[in-house]
């Protein structure tokens, strides 16, 4: 009888004891999973909404969506793609609610000059970086979707609502100002 | 060997890494991770589905205000010994009210003609105030 009901607690003792280990499984799969994207991820919102504090931010609720899905996700080879996805629809989504409460003022507002001495190749990419991060957000947005996430020009229109003569144009513009401020 | 068709922007475009993500990222996206793990599941499906809620929550107002005027409850609370008297009174405060706001005279205006403008600009004062609190904390970051 005691022989029994050792055996039973037993096995409920390794059945919680093994829930517990497989989360704790988990848990590292997903911080690997974290640690092998974060730079990806932190990188497409930083350049999108140009500003590294709200990056963090959507980087991290990018995560916290990927957890929910976690189970699905980790065995599908768009990983990467769908980070990049919902990264992108993030800060778009974060730039629009700050443009819409901000417009009146942030159209007046002068752009702001860089003050960063280039001497060295690192220097260099810092600089073009930053210099990225303060583009208006009318020509940031369409000039990384078209050079970071491989965008065409119809699918960057689609995604901001804009007519493609405009992206083309906030293209053309953001890069002749990135080439006048690099160049200064 | 380059491209010859890019410029020199095109190529550093290229060239640029990914940026390196903050230190603090990972021990928050845990935190939050594990924080979310211990909600109850009702908790974790009203945040993920705040949108979904908000939209439901509304709809259901809207339909409640709908039945409102079509069932008048008013004709229930008549029936009630007593209430048709507290019935009585509302149209009487009402019409009390409207008389103050549109009889009462300050300086030659009306109470309603200074209160209206008077509500009006101080929302939009705190409107832009809280907006102009916002944009100066997001430009120190």
């Amino acid at each position: 009888m005691i022989a029994a009901a050792t055996l039973f607690l037993s096995f409920f003792h390794d059945r919680e004891g093994f829930g517990l280990d497989r989360e704790m499984a988990e848990d590292e799969e997903f911080e690997m999973f974290i640690r092998s994207y974060q730079n990806m991820v932190f990188s497409v919102s930083a350049r999108i909404v140009g500003n590294l504090t709200d990056a963090e931010d959507i980087t991290q609720e990018v995560f916290i969506k990927a957890y929910q899905r976690f189970k699905e996700l980790r065995n599908s080879g768009t990983i990467g793609g769908w980070l990049k996805t919902v990264a992108t629809n993030l800060s778009i989504n974060h730039l629009n609610r700050y443009r819409a409460r901000w417009r009146f003022f942030s159209e007046q507002a002068e752009p702001v000059e860089i003050a960063v001495e280039i001497e060295s190749e690192s220097d260099r990419k810092e600089a073009l970086e930053l210099a990225i991060r303060k583009l208006p957000d009318a020509q940031r947005v369409p000039l990384v979707l078209f050079h970071f996430q491989d965008m065409s020009y119809e699918e960057i229109a689609a995604k901001l609502h804009v007519s493609m003569t405009k992206v083309k144009s906030d293209i053309h513009r953001g890069r002749e100002t990135l080439k006048k401020r690099l160049t200064k | 060997m380059s491209d010859p068709n890019k410029d020199w922007l095109e190529e550093e475009l290229e060239n640029l890494q990914d940026l390196e993500a903050p230190k603090t990222l990972l021990p928050k996206v845990m935190k939050k991770v594990h924080q979310r793990a211990q909600k109850a599941w009702w908790a974790r499906m009203t945040e993920s589905r705040a949108d979904l809620l908000r939209s439901f929550v509304l709809g259901v107002s809207v339909f409640l205000l709908v039945l409102f005027f079509l069932i008048d409850p008013a004709q229930f609370f008549s029936r009630v010994p007593g209430a048709s008297a507290l019935l009585n009174l509302i149209p009487l405060l009402l019409d009390a009210a409207k008389t103050a706001l549109f009889g009462a005279k300050v300086f030659n205006f009306s109470l309603l003609g200074l209160l209206a403008p008077a509500i009006v600009f101080s929302y939009i004062f705190l409107v832009a105030t809280a907006s102009a609190i916002q944009h100066l904390a997001n430009a120190r970051k």
